[in-house]
């Protein structure tokens, strides 16, 4: 049977007039209802039947780390949906006001444990914004590299996790296998796989090792193969798009309305990305495309990632062939530590390394923000600063922790097999929502 | 089900109210076009269509050709430099709103205006980004109040973005923002939970970060920070510096650990024995 009898079929079964009770008719009911009432639970439901309420969490394999939910459900299908965070909060923004600011970087990339290069450039850029420092050619080419080597590593994780919380377990293997690969990239350039930690203020920690813009070129041209594959085999899988296709719609006015930015608010139809909108990093000099979807639903939220792949590879080519040799950090001794070599010597090297050690630089006062674009959305430090050697006060704008107000909106109506659909493409890390 | 409505990606031919609910998505487009045109049925199996933004030229290729033209010409006739589109300043003003000094553009708003404020940003198009709690308490710049509630505020068409900032005292409660922007739930309880504003007009105005039974708001400047014993729900009370004992092997401590394999000092490091009645 080919493809295209299977898709006739499945529509004829669909269909009222063939005797079969179209699918969802139940959902359609619930969704005539208005924003107001899915946020508060007061929809007209079909059936009266009582009213149960489901425990999902918060150690729950497809709640991607400790979320957990209180499903208010009218027989199969969701009423309300109550989500309780915090199992993760372990509060990096006190801790932050508690450290110097070069120290900070090592808590930053642990909030989005997926993208952790996302909030370490913002966590940085931030910083240098408010002590005006000059970031060498060389260190933001090679941040651009990575903070898209990390949104491919974390829609690779999505790709894999996602399909397994709809029950398939093939894709978890294809994505960690270019996941691994990806990994060792970050391995090579700083000794981490995971919460790298790998960006200074100014710079970069060091310089990459040699070979390695070769390893990413091999990484992108098997890259490259896995997408086509993802491709064939997941998104165009018919049993996927029955699950995913019309699930969890989300309109662009709600989700602006709602908060939500990155891939699934361009799922919706709003071609917002910083990365075009509020270049940072030189990303204004790269072609690149902002993929949208007008769908809005759950199968348009998968493919926004499958066609990202392809939009930061494109990135990441053009960011290898502008790399020169130089510098890589802020020659600003005031900012950058010195040189080893330096220290045997300089005696005012040998002072600068202890003061920026042990007390670390003052910023001027102020308060800053940048807006970045991590693979989840909109990442931002608030970083305030009262001239002291530690930030006075620093807010993360976690992505995650905004989009997951659309699982409230999306999954009211839906089945409660939908809800597991919608928060794996609405992709939330708990890191980064409970920070 | 309407087929006249319900056709395919045209979101136009929705009406107005039932975009704003939700309908008219791709779940039932499908369906009706599938009993429209049944012919088409495999084709709605690809992926649906991508819309690809082109890539706008780099802003500063603008300002270049801009002062190249004026070069040729008497510095008289120098048109003034064009406006910075996502310059907010304007915007502040149109309101009857100050400016703050801060080198974000901020606006100072009245804690009673700010409902009213926000209904006429959502109005322009804005939408509601972050809200930031701060605490003053120990700031070294003299401030007007101890707290203040700032709302980052975006455009997400012609990208400005305008932060709002509210003076508070402490006790003081401020206007929620929930009726304006849904996006406000999360994020005011959040100020809330770490900073202890009270917001008026939540409809669900809980902790979101901290566990239940924590007292006080964490990232209040005096809330203390270590070295306080921590009282849990069911009478558990954990002591850091009886903790800290165990660890460094000082005392027995909480877990029995007396720290003498972590040490790993010579002669007085004895040998582990199970304590009676099996590990504790």
């Amino acid at each position: 049977m080919t493809l295209k009898d299977r898709a006739t079929l499945k529509n004829a079964a669909r269909d009222p007039d063939s005797g079969t009770l179209p699918r969802r008719q139940m959902e359609t009911d619930h969704q005539e209802s208005t924003i107001d009432e899915r946020l508060h639970g007061r929809t007209g439901a079909l059936l009266h039947t009582e009213m149960m309420s489901l425990n999902v969490g918060p150690q729950h394999p497809s709640t991607h780390g400790v979320l957990r939910l209180v499903v208010d459900m009218d027989g199969e299908y969701v009423v309300k949906v109550t989500p309780h965070m915090g199992y993760l909060h372990t509060g990096f923004e006190k801790t932050f006001e508690n450290r110097t600011y070069q120290q900070g970087v090592t808590y930053a990339p642990r909030t989005d444990y997926l993208h952790s290069f996302s909030h370490e450039l913002s966590y940085v850029l931030s910083v240098e914004k408010l002590l005006q420092a000059e970031v060498p050619e060389r260190a933001t080419t090679v941040r651009v590299i990575l903070h898209e080597l990390g949104r491919i590593h974390s829609h690779l994780v999505f790709v894999g996790t996602g399909l397994l919380d709809l029950g398939a377990l093939t894709p978890f293997f294809y994505a960690f296998r270019e996941k691994e690969s990806c990994q060792d990239l970050f391995e090579a350039v700083c000794g981490y796989r995971m919460n790298q930690g790998y960006f200074r203020v100014g710079g970069l920690y060091r310089d990459i090792p040699d070979g390695w813009p070769e390893m990413v070129s091999r990484f992108l041209v098997q890259m490259e193969a896995g997408v086509k594959e993802y491709t064939t085999l997941f998104a165009n899988n018919p049993i996927f798009q029955d699950r995913a296709r019309g699930v969890g719609i989300i309109p662009p006015d709600v989700a602006l309305d709602l908060g939500l930015t990155g891939p699934n608010l361009r799922a919706s139809g709003v071609p917002l990305d910083n990365r075009k909108d509020n270049p940072y990093c030189g990303y204004e000099t790269y072609d690149f495309n902002v993929v949208t979807s007008t769908d809005g639903d759950s199968l348009a939220r998968f493919n926004m990632r499958l066609w990202e792949f392809g939009e930061s590879i494109k990135i990441i080519r053009q960011a290898l062939e502008r790399l020169r040799p130089g510098p890589v950090k802020d020659p600003n001794r005031k900012i950058s530590l010195p040189p080893r070599h330096e220290l045997e010597t300089s005696m005012e090297a040998v002072i600068h390394h202890f003061k920026l050690v042990t007390e670390g630089f003052h910023p001027p006062v102020g308060e800053v923000y940048v807006p970045t674009e991590s693979a989840r959305g909109e990442v931002g430090y608030y970083i305030v600063s009262d001239g002291g050697s530690m930030p006075y006060r620093v807010k993360i704008r976690a992505p995650s922790f905004v989009n997951l107000q659309a699982l409230e909106y999306a999954c009211v109506g839906a089945q409660f097999a939908d809800l597991i659909t919608i928060l794996a493409t609405i992709d939330p890390v708990l890191g980064d929502v409970d920070r | 089900m309407d087929p006249v409505t319900g056709g395919g990606d045209d979101k136009k031919g929705i009406p107005e109210a039932e975009r704003l609910t939700g309908r008219g998505g791709g779940m039932q487009s499908s369906q009706s076009q599938a009993q429209a045109k049944p012919a088409q049925a495999a084709v709605r199996a690809d992926p649906p269509a991508i819309i690809v933004t082109p890539s706008p030229a780099p802003p500063v290729e603008v300002e270049v050709t801009a002062s190249g033209a004026a070069v040729g010409r008497a510095p008289a006739s120098m048109p003034a430099p064009p406006a910075d589109p996502r310059d907010v300043t304007g915007l502040i003003a149109e309101l009857g709103l100050t400016e703050d000094d801060t080198a974000e553009p901020t606006a100072l708003v009245p804690s009673e205006r700010l409902r009213e404020v926000a209904e006429s940003l959502k109005e322009r198009g804005f939408m509601l980004m972050d809200t930031v709690g701060l605490d003053y308490l120990t700031y070294t710049q003299p401030r007007p109040k101890r707290f203040a509630v700032l709302h980052n505020i975006y455009h997400p068409y012609d990208h400005r973005r305008l932060f709002l900032r509210v003076w508070l005292d402490d006790g003081e409660a401020l206007d929620s923002l929930y009726p304006v922007w849904k996006a406000a739930n999360y994020l005011e309880r959040e100020v809330y939970d770490l900073m202890g504003v009270e917001f008026v007009g939540h409809p669900d105005l809980r902790k979101v970060l901290t566990p239940d039974d924590l007292e006080g708001h964490p990232l209040r400047k005096d809330f203390p920070l270590g070295e306080t014993p921590t009282l849990f729900r069911d009478g558990r009370f954990l002591d850091p510096a009886a903790f800290r004992a165990g660890v460094t092997g000082q005392q027995s401590g909480l877990t029995g650990y007396r720290g003498e394999l972590r040490r790993g000092r010579g002669e007085d490091r004895l040998p582990p024995v199970m304590p009676e009645g099996g590990p504790k």
